[in-house]
């Protein structure tokens, strides 16, 4: 390790004496929204965003005496109005067989009317909220767990947490509840954080009570790799929470349910810091790029977050393994045999051949018309003989010295067809595509 | 040359008097130090300072053993009070009646063990801290054991930390003879570590990985 690089380093982590300063002066208005969560849930449904439904709003004891409690469904949430970091929440999964007054919690344990009745109370009496001033109990229905992710948590939720910050996303999180978190999500009772690539949407590192994990506590599922799904809407709601409510730089906590797919499960104006850890990045670098750049609108500001902090997947995947990853179709530099001339065009990235194959009309160009032997070869159209000659290219910005196949290519949509004897230090991932920049020349 | 110490002891007031109210601006300041730049949380300015305000008043010693005695049995009671379901200020203030008791019982056993000393201790330092017993119970209540644990620790370590400064002889004598001087540098560096907004010694610790990982 780096001990100076370690040190310099300091200055792209958000620490908590940073985070005062990392949210633009907001309106009071717009704070109000974060610490008032049926406040937020009126403005985000107004605003046609996808909510939990409320069930029932207690404001006093009065209403915490007189509320049926029977009257609620099998499974629901409890929450105070103004609690802070997931305090005072009450998670139900379904009734007691035969016990219309009592009900079963995450670990098992039973709740009753008199429970709840107590624990609203309790909230009324403001025990949860931030400065300990009288609450609101209200129930929420409990969303519902989707199916990719399922197979991660222990009966809880999970939820993916997104912070944006002017319009733009810049770092997601998945939280994944646990045994030993009681199956809640947060990360400071024991839930995991598992960092998300912006680009893809799909899961990097891992992060378990302040150390690094590859794989799910007493199981052997690896936590990279996961493709989040509804990712890219996960990230629109995201970016148009903080354009309604107007807090410049916001958590928002998300749930996939099973049946709504994305919804809004909280909002957050002082997002914690462990998201970092996560994702093995700092929050201030990302938060200094960010800063000042005029964006407009919410579709703007995912553009700029996924091109700006997306890819990280791929560049790991470079660093562990020392080797490059190819798209399907990679831009390529042909040098002729002094090196004096070189021709760009773009290349077919195929692993099911195993020689570079060069257009001919390219050989002309480039002058490589000295063969060194003939190979004969069996394709689709019978027997053929194919003269091989020497070459030299640069793919990805690594020279690859060989001999290829030149062949009448004319027709087709490729002038260069990279086979496996050429690829043997990159990767290739068949879901990057680069984009086709140069036309053909013909 | 004019001396502010030495004309308001000549008007009458108290040694310690002086002594605390000069020192606590001090003390303040170490804790905001902790907090910015170390990293120790604890629960605050506020309690943090009534501690050691209550140990400077009744020693270390007793002020120690007490403290602990008055949590531990506010734990105890509330650990009891669980099953009854009660609301919050109620039982509080069944804890806080049920410490004043304990505390009570204690007078009782130091004259038994012939601690007569300790029947001197000052009633106002006591009370401060049957007070504060409340945080302790309430952060057990919100934050969970743990979490409530290390918090409580915490306060208590600043509050003997600042506890030690200001009994410090050559601390002591410093604040006399520069009353103005000592206050003005506490203001400066307090405007200081409100505007710091680099990593807490903690926070390298906890985010050690990330600052090893990134380039």
């Amino acid at each position: 390790m780096n001990i100076i690089q370690f040190f310099k380093n300091r200055k792209k982590v958000l620490g908590l004496n940073a985070r005062r300063f990392a949210r633009p002066p907001a309106k009071k208005a717009a704070l109000r929204i974060a610490d008032n969560k049926l406040l937020a849930k009126k403005v985000l449904q107004k605003a046609r965003l996808p909510i939990l439904e409320t069930l029932q709003i207690l404001k006093d004891r009065q209403e915490v005496q007189d509320f049926n409690y029977r009257d609620l469904p099998h499974s629901f949430v409890l929450k105070p109005n103004a609690g802070l970091g997931g305090e005072g929440i009450v998670v139900v999964f379904g009734r007691k067989k035969n016990q219309p007054d009592a009900w079963v919690r995450g670990d098992r344990s039973l709740v009753r009317t008199a429970d709840l009745q107590n624990h609203c109370r309790n909230i009324v009496d403001g025990n949860f909220s931030r400065l300990g001033t009288p609450d609101i109990a209200f129930f929420e229905e409990r969303s519902k767990i989707n199916k990719t992710l399922k197979p991660y948590c222990w009966r809880g939720i999970p939820d993916i947490r997104i912070i944006v910050y002017n319009l733009v996303p810049i770092m997601a999180m998945l939280r994944l509840p646990t045994k030993y978190s009681g199956g809640r999500a947060n990360l400071h009772i024991g839930g995991i954080g598992v960092g998300v690539d912006l680009g893809t949407g799909v899961t990097t590192t891992a992060n378990w009570r302040g150390q690094i994990i590859e794989k799910l506590p007493d199981s052997r599922l690896l936590l990279s790799g996961i493709q989040i799904p509804y990712f890219q809407e996960l990230l629109h709601i995201s970016a148009q929470v903080q354009a309604v409510t107007g807090i410049g730089y916001l958590g928002v906590d998300l749930a996939l349910d099973r049946d709504k797919g994305p919804v809004i499960l909280e909002i957050n104006a002082r997002p914690g810091l462990s998201i970092q850890l996560a994702n093995l990045t700092g929050l201030a670098e990302r938060l200094e790029r960010v800063r000042g750049l005029k964006i407009n609108t919410a579709a703007r500001g995912i553009r700029v977050g996924q091109d700006l902090f997306g890819g990280e997947v791929e560049e790991e995947l470079e660093e562990i393994s020392g080797r490059k990853v190819l798209g399907i179709n990679e831009p390529i530099k042909i040098f002729s045999p002094g090196k004096d001339k070189s021709i760009e065009t773009m290349a077919k990235i195929d692993t099911g051949a195993y020689r570079t194959t060069i257009c001919f009309s390219l050989v002309e160009k480039l002058g490589l018309d000295k063969i060194v032997h003939h190979k004969k070869v069996r394709g689709v159209l019978g027997e053929e003989e194919r003269p091989i000659a020497q070459a030299s290219f640069v793919l990805d910005r690594r020279l690859v010295a060989t001999e290829v196949f030149l062949a009448d290519r004319r027709e087709m949509k490729y002038d260069v067809i990279v086979g496996r004897r050429d690829l043997k230090r990159f990767l290739v991932d068949p879901a990057k595509n680069v984009f086709m920049r140069h036309k053909k020349d013909d | 040359m004019f001396n502010l110490s030495q004309y308001f002891l000549s008007l009458g007031l108290p040694q310690t008097t002086l002594l605390y109210l000069l020192g606590l601006p001090v003390a303040a300041t170490l804790i905001a130090f902790a907090r910015q730049i170390i990293g120790i949380k604890g629960f605050g300015i506020y309690t943090s300072l009534l501690i050691t305000l209550s140990f400077l008043v009744v020693g270390l010693k007793y002020g120690l053993v007490t403290f602990l005695v008055l949590i531990a049995a506010g734990t105890i009671t509330r650990v009891a009070l669980k099953k009854l379901r009660l609301s919050y200020l109620p039982r509080m203030a069944i804890v806080l009646t049920v410490v004043a008791m304990v505390l009570l019982l204690a007078f009782f056993a130091a004259t038994v063990f012939d601690q007569t000393n300790f029947l001197q201790i000052s009633v106002l330092a006591v009370l401060i801290m049957i007070t504060l017993v409340e945080k302790f119970i309430a952060a057990q209540i919100d934050k969970g054991g743990k979490t409530a644990i290390l918090l409580t620790l915490e306060t208590i370590i600043l509050a003997i930390a600042a506890y030690f400064l200001i009994s410090w002889p050559a601390f002591q004598s410093l604040i006399f003879r520069f009353p103005l001087l000592t206050v003005l540098i506490s203001l400066l560096l307090n405007i200081l570590l409100g505007k710091w907004t680099g990593l807490r010694l903690f926070e390298y610790w906890r985010f050690r990985d990330v600052l090893k990982k990134m380039s």
